[in-house]
């Protein structure tokens, strides 16, 4: 009985030994079955224009709409920003979304040595997220952001700008790049342009006019620089640089997802409205808003009302159920990121401040692009672009722009850097003076995390708007 | 299966012998005991009485008398007699012996750590579907929080506090000596923040039927757990699983049904004066701040008796066991079935499971155990979901009828465009699921000599759940794409782990007075688990409800493997029978280190010294017993997190506000960005360093006990995602670092007031008290986001406070704490948020007595929960609608206490600025408000259960052996100034670390019901 039950034993411990010691395993245990590590130049470059569209057309700029008056918030959170009660933690996603889009771009940059044009258009891309972040929160990490620096310093606001005129001036030159230059071509991954690098190009230069344009208030304001950059940017409406998106469900424009999920959020704003209807023959109304029983109604802004006109066809596209309050809209619709009337303002923007003749031309022209854009060629808009030189000045132009920048973060810019158009702030706003937020506040993530962020006051002026 | 089992009627010469079994140590009869005669084997069994009767053909001999835990005892019989047999219990058995890590049997008295054992009576009488929550406030130390009342709905456990920031921090458990999974598993398509919506899922412990429990315990601490070396540090419940018992071959039948019905225990006190509108006219909107009901002509509608119904439980068991001296099996078949309160609400389960032991030889037992379960249910939505049930249910205005659902054409109809009706959500959005679970083990025992012997045990848990969510035609819950166009989610997941241990014991008598025990063993731990999820947008057909009639498909899938290896030992001395000290040691390699990476060393060491030894005797104090315990477990990291790698993945896009994210393909193409986690990898496993003392007292004949620990328990290291400045280009970082450390006592008493053969009362108490406190985060970091949660209300842990703790807005305040308000009379939110309290308890209690006269028995256990904040959401959110009880005092102003800030005209001087009620109710009182406003009191006193028993055992029908009959009630009676639902309520259920944030979270219920048990 012993040397059985020694030969059994034996046996189960043999057993359980070569189990112990065997048990030959496959990669899986120790490499990620799922997450790869490494993606293509044409996977990242994919990513970083969606996530560059996406950061312009979600949170911040629907909450720069509300703070330019140009919707108002009625519910929730819209609410709140609405009425200049900023939470630090509401854009906490918008600023982690710019800094790892900006993370995807140099990584994608670095990857790119070979294939010029993958990294000029990942320059430019870097150019919007940085435009962004800065505009909104002024100085922000960015020398030793992304690094590897586990607590970034925070530069100036200059620095960042003089970053972007870097950026782009690389990115045209790689752009620039012929075919023999590349190992891999852009294509159908370039979600924007489809390749075409000639439109990148000039995208990159309006990109540089609009971030010289911000230095309007500073010393080192280059009103001939700007006209030379915008000479080579955007000039045609066909070349806008256009957020694209599509009908698969990940692919939709973030203005439509926003109001289909979050109906009662967000109204026209009564100001905005107001002020388009001045001039019952500018047809952009009926494009920016959908009809609530029947009119475009706004809702005013301190005393907000749901029982108001959601955002119509030009941000959400046109659809055919006019029944409703909320337009069904179209999730394939392109929203504006870098376009040819705002470069036309920019334009008539330097012929006013320099007081020149030709500043009317200028703006009827860009109310004139405004109106096509807007109303995809039915309204051209001549019969509203009626200035002349006598009554063409800056304010008129910066009060044209704000109408035609619908949708835009730049409103908001424009507002802080020239105070125009005068609006009135919200008389319950909870600032101080109800005055409207200069900028947004530090992020929580940020606060918590890095010893080295500033907690500004939303009411302290960004260095170009000082 | 008869009581009376005498053979050889036709011998005309009979002897009979009566008597009485009883426990030779307390006097107390004992049931089942098989007298046996050793010549011809005529048996019999004692009753619950402890008499028997038994029919010899020789006129003397011998009976043998034999029960489980018993020492055999022999005595002759001369003529007809009557014997009182007085049985020694067995020092190995049930009472003296606890199951440990392992499945390691011990002598309880010799061990230095905590271990408490659950009376499985209690838990058979709380009539819990799920063990774990089956616990609550039955075991010093644990803590339990039941989701919800709704069918299947988690329980989480947690003991002795939180080990770990972001990990998992539920204990271990395990069946029969192998862990089973007990993750609570949220379907998702990396949607972020999914765990605020959808449907409560289930802890995978509610697998587990209680029926099938033979005894529980929970070994608290690092100390009881450390021989599961990563997973021991949150401690352990082990499970026993009933298995046949020797009646000589005879087959034991038992049956018991027993039926429950539930209604839902505590709601929201709402307004029903106001209707739907704003500024007292009629609107189809959201807000119920509309026209006086009385002063228009509509119906207005109760909607909560509208809508919850009658729940019921209906529970089925039947077990068949037998053996013999030296084979045993049993067989049981299980069904529970509960619909719920919320109309379509279910969870059903079935059991079967089946064991066998044989004792091949006398030097080797073989024995396996099979359990094969389906848990299947429709399950409720919750919380934020635009179809969370109680979201919908709770903002609709009065003068809306829940009832009409649907029109004719078979569309939705709703209050509020964006938002679902709750019947709606209920009867056409089902979310149904199926768990086909499979676990056992089999295993041996080899004893070579009285000294050396070796166990070996292989086990396998494998479980897949297969998932369908609906959201059909016009309902605007779905969460891809366009609301109202239909969605369906299909998701499979499934998880594997085979374990496996061996060991290699020998004990010796070193002197007369010096033990050793000592034992060598391996064990490999292999887990894999896979997920894929597919999602159909855009239903084409109505009623069909399959992929293919959806226009857009969108699928993803995430898989893991994970092995880990160990090798430990363990040596214990045992001096005269009063010293006992174990020390023990495992070595874990895991290859979520890396390939030929590190391995890890958990060392433990226990003391027990039972001083009373030393005492004359006494009658006062009759046992006394101190422990001390050291052990140093941990947990090891995720698998791939090792390595210092960045990974990319497919992103998602969004500001949290669209669930229709930007993912890919987009536009045909794919995309791929750097994952948002770091992984700088050097990593090392974390570790619970856990110190502890506790005494034991017996007093007057061990009528009275008292436990009482005290225990500090330091995580160190902690293996945390931990979020860094978004502007390093990543969110987290995976890492180790920070410390919490947990302080204790626990305290148990039990005592056996009244113990006569006809009048048994005990009671006892079990009270414990766990201070959490964070030591530190990562340098330079004083807060962390320890789970992703409502916009209104983080959850953080901040170095110096207690882990976890709400974090969300605060009023402006002056030095004196009185509101700062501006020329409007409002307060003002500060710019920055802060730490607001924490959901942990001040300390938990559990009072239980059973009181048994004859054959009734009648029992009760009152829970008491004293502290811990609750985040009343869903009433702030229902005051911004105006739907609050308190919200119907709306025909005034309301002048907010406070002064005026100094940004006013006047700073400084008393609010005279009065606000409109809307105002104050939407804002000031409203979600919008500062956070700080909606924290309450989550203390409750609950009569957790509550239960009269009586059993007939006097049958007239021979085949049966007793019948129990039973009322029970169920949380019937519950005190809490809380003024939501039950307190006992979690929005993230039991696979998240974030508690007590109530928003929309649905009811708990209180029951009654009846139960049978028939033994054959």
């Amino acid at each position: 009985m012993k040397s059985f039950a020694i030969k059994i034993s034996a046996c189960l411990i043999t057993g359980s030994a070569l189990f112990f010691a065997g048990c030959k395993k496959g990669n899986e245990y120790y490499t990620n079955p799922n997450l790869p590590t490494n993606a293509t130049v044409q996977n990242l470059l994919t990513s970083l224009e969606v996530s560059t569209m996406n950061s312009y057309e979600s949170d911040i700029a629907r909450s720069t709409s509300a703070l330019v008056q140009h919707s108002a918030g009625v519910d929730n959170v819209a609410i709140q920003v609405n009425n200049y009660s900023l939470s630090e933690t509401q854009w906490d996603l918008s600023w982690s979304q710019l800094y790892q889009a900006i993370n995807t771009g140099e990584i994608l940059v670095d990857k790119a040595a070979n294939s010029p044009r993958y990294r000029g258009i990942a320059k430019v891309c870097l150019a919007l997220n940085w435009g962004l972040l800065t505009d909104i929160w002024g100085d922000v990490p960015y020398t030793e952001a992304v690094s590897g620096v586990r607590f970034p310093q925070y530069d100036s606001q200059e620095e960042v700008l003089n970053g972007i005129q870097t950026l782009l001036d690389e990115a045209i030159t790689d752009l620039q790049s012929v075919n023999a230059d590349n190992i891999v071509i852009t294509g159908a991954d370039d979600v924007i342009f489809s390749g075409d690098a000639a439109k990148w190009i000039k995208t990159a230069w309006t990109l540089k006019a609009r971030y010289l344009n911000r230095l309007s208030n500073k010393a080192d304001y280059n009103p001939t620089a700007i006209l030379d950059a915008l000479s080579k940017g955007i000039i045609a409406g066909t070349d806008d640089c256009m957020a694209k998106h599509g009908k698969n469900g990940t692919e939709s424009n973030q203005w439509w997802a926003f109001i289909r999920q979050r109906t009662t959020y967000y109204r026209a704003a009564k100001p905005f409205v107001d002020s388009i209807s001045l001039r019952p023959l500018d047809q952009r109304l009926g494009k920016y808003f959908h009809p609530f029983n029947g009119s475009i109604v706004g809702s005013p802004v301190a005393a907000t009302t749901q029982s108001a006109s959601a955002w119509g066809s030009y941000l959400i596209g046109a659809s055919d159920d006019a029944g409703t309050p909320f337009l069904e809209g179209n999730a394939e619709t392109a929203a504006p990121l870098v376009t040819s009337v705002e470069a036309l303002f920019i334009a008539a923007e330097i012929l006013a401040r320099q007081g020149n003749i030709l500043a009317s031309d200028a703006l009827n022209n860009a109310i004139m692009a405004s109106c096509t854009k807007v109303t995809g060629g039915s309204f051209n808009g001549a019969a509203i672009a009626t200035y002349t030189p006598v009554n063409t000045n800056l304010s008129r132009v910066m009060y044209e722009k704000w109408i035609a920048m619908f949708g835009q973060c730049e409103a908001y810019s424009d507002y802080r850097r020239t105070g125009m158009p005068e609006l009135t702030p919200n008389p319950i706003g909870v600032t101080a003076g109800h005055a409207i937020p200069e900028r947004f506040p530090t992020p929580s993530t940020e606060r918590t995390a890095n010893p080295n962020a500033p907690l500004p006051s939303i009411l302290e002026p960004v260095w170009w708007a000082q | 299966m008869a009581v009376l089992l005498g053979n050889a009627a036709f011998l005309s010469a009979q002897t009979t012998i009566k008597g009485k079994v009883i426990d030779a140590k307390n006097g107390l009869p004992i049931e089942k005991a098989s007298v046996a005669t050793s010549k011809e084997k005529a048996t019999a069994f004692s009753k619950n009485d402890g008499s028997f009767e038994l029919a010899s053909s020789f006129a003397s001999g011998e009976v043998v008398v034999t029960s489980a835990g018993y020492v055999p005892y022999t005595v002759k019989f001369s003529g007809n007699s009557t014997l009182e047999i007085r049985l020694q219990q067995d020092i190995k058995d049930m009472s003296e012996v606890v199951v440990t890590a392992l499945n390691v049997s011990r002598e309880r008295k010799r061990i230095g750590y905590t271990v408490s054992e659950v009376n499985m009576g209690l838990i058979e009488r709380s009539r819990e579907q799920n063990v774990i929550e089956a616990l609550a406030g039955k075991v010093a130390g644990v803590q339990v929080t039941g989701a919800s009342g709704t069918p299947g709905a988690s329980s989480k456990i947690t003991v002795r506090g939180n080990t770990t920031f972001t990990g998992n921090n539920q204990c271990l458990v395990v069946v029969d000596g192998i862990p089973v999974d007990n993750s609570t598993f949220q379907p998702s398509a990396a949607d972020p923040f999914v765990n605020l919506y959808g449907v409560q899922e289930s802890n995978r412990a509610i697998d587990i039927n209680p029926a099938d429990i033979q005894s529980l315990t929970v070994l608290k601490g690092p100390a009881a757990a450390s021989l599961y070396g990563a997973r021991g540090g949150n401690g352990a419940i082990i499970i026993t699983t009933k298995k046949g018992r020797n009646n000589n071959g005879k087959l034991g039948v038992t049956y018991s049904s027993s039926m429950e019905w539930s209604k839902v225990n505590k709601l929201p006190k709402l307004q029903n004066q106001f209707l739907q509108g704003m500024g007292g006219a009629s609107q189809p909107i959201q807000f119920s701040f509309g026209p006086k009901a009385d002063t228009v002509d509509v119906p207005t509608y109760d909607k909560y008796d509208q809508f919850f119904k009658t729940g019921t439980i209906f529970t089925n068991n039947i077990s068949i066991d037998g053996g013999t001296q030296t084979s045993s099996f049993r067989l049981g078949v299980g069904n529970s079935t509960n619909k719920g309160i919320i109309p379509n609400s279910k969870f059903e389960r079935t059991n079967i499971s089946f064991s066998a032991e044989s004792k091949l030889k006398d030097w080797i037992t073989v024995g396996a155990s099979a359990n094969y379960v389906i848990s299947s249910g429709t399950r409720v939505q919750n919380g934020n979901g635009r179809g969370g049930i109680m979201l919908t249910l709770l903002r609709a205005p009065i003068n809306y009828n829940v009832d009409n659902w649907v029109d004719a054409a078979g569309n939705e109809v709703k209050y509020f465009a964006a938002w679902d009706n709750p019947r709606f959500t209920a009867e056409r959005n089902p979310y149904t699921d199926k768990t086909n679970r499979l676990f056992g083990n089999v295993y041996t025992n080899i004893a070579f000599t009285k000294e050396l012997s070796l166990d070996w045990r292989v086990g396998v848990d494998y479980f897949s759940t297969a998932a369908k969510q609906i959201y059909d035609l016009t309902s605007f819950a779905n969460t891809s794409g366009n609301p109202g166009a239909g969605q369906i989610n299909f998701s499979n997941n499934s998880n594997r782990q085979i374990y496996s241990d061996v060991m290699l014991r020998y004990k010796k008598q070193l002197s007369s007075k010096l033990e050793l025990n000592s034992m060598v063993g391996l064990n490999v731990w292999d887990n894999q688990y896979r997920f894929n999820f597919d999602r159909g947008t855009n239903l084409q057909v109505p009623g069909l409800y399959t992929l293919d009639n959806t226009s857009l498909l969108f699928a993803t899938s995430n898989e893991s493997y994970e092995q880990t290896k160990a090798l430990f030992a363990e040596v214990s001395f045992n001096y005269n029978s009063f010293l006992n000290l174990t020390v023990t040691g495992r070595n874990d390699w895991t290859t979520a280190f890396g390939r030929g990476g590190g391995s890890f060393f958990y060392p433990k060491a226990d003391l027990a010294w039972i001083f009373s030894e030393h005492i004359p005797a006494n009658k006062i104090l009759s046992y006394g017993k101190l422990r001390l315990a050291f052990a140093d477990a941990g947990t090891g990291p995720k698998p791939y997190t090792y390595d210092n790698v960045v990974y990319y993945s497919r992103p998602n896009y969004t500001d949290g506000s669209v669930t229709a994210t930007n993912t890919f393909p987009y536009l045909g193409q794919a995309g791929f960005a750097p994952l948002n986690i770091k992984y700088p990898g050097g990593l090392v496993p974390a570790h619970v360093i856990g110190k502890e003392i506790g005494l034991e007292l017996k007093f007057l004949g061990n009528r009275i006990n008292l436990d009482a620990v005290y225990y500090i328990q330091n995580s160190k290291d902690n293996l945390l995602q931990m979020p860094v400045a978004a502007s390093t280009g990543y969110n987290y970082e995976y890492t180790n670092a920070g410390e919490i450390e947990n302080k204790g006592i626990e305290v148990s008493l039990g005592a056996d007031i009244i113990k006569t053969n006809k009048l048994v009362w005990n009671v006892s108490a079990n009270w414990s008290k766990n201070n959490s406190k964070v030591l530190s985060l990562a340098p330079g970091v004083t807060q962390i986001e320890l789970e992703k949660s409502l916009g209104s209300v983080g959850f953080y842990t901040m170095v110096g406070q207690p882990y976890g703790v709400f974090y969300g807005t605060t009023w402006k305040r002056n030095a004196e704490g009185k509101l700062l308000l501006n020329d409007l009379g409002q307060p003002i939110v500060n710019s920055l948020k802060s730490g607001l309290g924490s959901p942990n308890p001040d300390w938990l209690m559990g009072i239980s007595s059973s009181l048994t006269y004859n054959n009734v028995n009648f029992s009760f256990l009152f829970d008491i929960r004293q502290g811990g904040l609750i985040y009343n959401g869903t009433r702030a959110s229902l005051s911004q609608y105006g739907l609050t009880d308190e919200s119907a005092d709306r025909d005034r102003t309301y002048l907010i206490d406070g002064v005026y800030d100094q940004t006013a005209t006047k700073p400084g001087e008393q609010n005279s600025t009065a606000v409109t009620s809307t105002y104050y109710f939407q804002t000031y009182k409203g979600a919008s408000g500062a956070t700080e406003n909606s924290f309450e009191d989550g203390s409750w006193v609950r009569l957790r259960s509550v239960s009269l028993g009586y059993r007939i055992d006097k049958l007239k029908i021979k085949a049966i052996s007793y019948i129990d009959i039973s009322v029970n009630g169920r949380n019937l009676w519950l005190s809490t100034k809380y003024k939501g639902v039950d307190p006992e309520t979690s929005l993230t259920g039991a696979g998240s670390n974030i508690s007590g944030i109530d928003w929309f979270n649905n009811p708990g219920t209180k029951s009654y019901g009846v139960a049978i048990k028939v033994g054959f």
